[in-house]
């Protein structure tokens, strides 16, 4: 700081202390603060939610979607699962807890199944993964749908800064099930402040 | 720490059979076990 800012912040100062010692007592305050709120793009909100493997994820709207699809085939050229066999993708994205608190994270449905409708045969299954050896989560029961068998997961107590890793395990079969069977379906991700942590 | 997921516990979740045949059950257990280590056999 140069003298001449200095001495101009020195005044400043002596103006405040001289205001508050005339005015004394009060009977009220009012503050007013800005409120602002908005929209992040995932990576960046308080319930982070970013790709890991950009392969198989579309995150050009700034929200993620997982895409094992011909519309985002691969470098190599893939284009969707194999038939009669099981496939296991790790590290497709993960969830950090950005805020300031411990929070419980809960994340559904994590099982998709869908079955041809006309021959009943062909089937697909996506078990989205957990990847926490450490977490101790929780799977839990939650209602039907006639198409999907969904099932959810919480992890108690995430602290600022700690990230949830998944992956995909998914199924297909006959080999008829090309071209056959897809599934276009969505996972909610929500987190709330953990109870015992923020009473 | 906890065990990694199977078949069972999704199931258990949506407390409704899959049907799998038990040589593609195993094969996705064993799956869901490495992608939970993260491995991936894609």
């Amino acid at each position: 700081m140069d003298r001449r800012k200095f001495v101009a912040g020195l005044g400043a100062l002596a103006g405040g202390s001289a205001l508050a010692t005339g005015t004394g007592a009060f009977s009220s305050v009012e503050a007013g603060r800005n409120l602002s709120v908005s929209v992040a793009d995932d990576s960046n909100a308080y319930l982070g939610i970013e790709a890991l493997d950009d392969e198989y994820i579309d995150a050009t709207d700034g929200t993620l979607d997982i895409a094992l699809t011909e519309a985002n085939a691969t470098d190599e050229g893939g284009e969707g699962i194999n038939a009669n066999a099981v496939t296991g993708i790790s590290d497709l994205f993960k969830i950090t807890n950005q805020g300031s608190q411990n929070v419980d994270v809960f994340a559904q449905p994590l099982t998709f199944i869908q079955a041809d409708i006309d021959s009943g045969v062909e089937s697909i299954a996506v078990f989205l993964t957990p990847q926490d050896p450490d977490y101790n989560f929780l799977f839990d029961v939650i209602p039907i749908e006639p198409t999907t068998i969904p099932g959810s997961i919480a992890y108690k107590n995430v602290d600022p800064g700690n990230e949830l890793r998944f992956g995909l395990t998914a199924f297909a079969a006959p080999d008829t099930a090309t071209g056959t069977v897809e599934i276009n379906n969505s996972i909610s991700i929500t987190a709330e402040p953990n109870a015992e942590e923020n009473p | 720490m906890s065990d990694a997921p199977t078949v069972n516990d999704y199931e258990e979740a949506a407390e409704k059979e899959l049907d799998i045949k038990q040589e593609d059950r195993d094969a996705i257990n064993t799956t869901l076990e490495q992608v939970f280590n993260g491995g991936s056999n894609e």
